[in-house]
């Protein structure tokens, strides 16, 4: 049983979280039921991610995994843009799509790793 | 036996309380869960934007505190969890030390806890009969 958690994991787990309270908010202060609708579809495509991930915190870590969540949070700063042009759904949807993009690719990475050590 | 194991043992439940989380907003099992609730949660702004008339709206609103109390109950069975996973390793910690009175405490800890948590299970499901 592993000692600690993975910390890049740990981050990519925030990074995930944070943008999920973004789309709730959003969705908070949607005034178009369609709206609403097309990000909370994003936001349990989000929070898929957010449970494999928890799944994966006592994964060891790689140089490879770190580049990878690195991407992720590069990504981060798009998609927040993508969330505030709200009304614009077709590109937020495609902001969505990009970030999860890269982080399924550094999950796939995970899972391929070893469970850390005692 | 007890004191050979202990501090393995010791290990292995505070890592699982650690895993289970002291809270629910940092990174651990209980943060998941209740996003999970928040995510249900937020799914309804769709619906009551939709909702046409105030019964409508009513019985989504009522949904929304359904998911409220749902996620608070789960979070709160957690937290007992949690807290009888800390309290089994001090059970287990006593026992190696030869210290029945400690055993004892420790044991009563868990005890209340799981009766706490079978209350609250109980207390939810008879709530969620009511209202349907």
């Amino acid at each position: 049983m592993a000692t600690s958690q993975n910390q890049t994991l740990v981050t990519l787990y925030k990074s995930l979280c944070a943008q999920q309270d973004a789309l709730s908010s959003a969705i908070q202060k949607a005034t178009d039921a369609n709206v609403a609708d097309a990000i909370s579809t994003e936001n349990y495509e989000v929070m898929h991610r957010i449970v494999l991930v928890q799944n994966l915190l006592f994964q060891a870590d790689s140089p490879e995994l770190q580049a990878s969540v690195k991407a992720v949070k590069d990504a981060s700063g798009q998609l927040e843009s993508a969330i505030a042009n709200i009304q614009r759904v077709t590109d937020f949807i495609n902001g969505v799509s990009s970030y999860l993009e890269l982080v399924d690719k550094a999950i796939d990475l995970a899972k391929t790793l070893a469970p850390l050590a005692a | 036996m007890a004191l050979a194991t202990d501090p393995q043992i010791s290990k292995i439940l505070n890592l699982l309380a650690a895993e289970i989380g002291d809270d629910h907003t940092n990174v651990c099992l209980r943060t998941t869960i209740y996003r999970v609730w928040n995510t249900e949660k937020d799914a309804l702004g769709g619906p009551f934007l939709k909702a046409s008339d105030q019964t409508g709206k009513k019985a989504i609103a009522q949904q929304y505190a359904t998911i409220l109390a749902e996620r608070a109950a789960e979070d709160e069975s957690l937290a007992g969890l949690h807290h009888s996973l800390l309290a089994l390793a001090d059970a287990h910690h006593a026992l190696a030390q030869g210290n029945d009175a400690s055993v004892l405490a420790s044991l009563t800890v868990i005890v209340n806890d799981l009766q706490r948590s079978h209350d609250l299970y109980a207390q939810f499901s008879s709530d969620l009969k009511s209202k349907n």
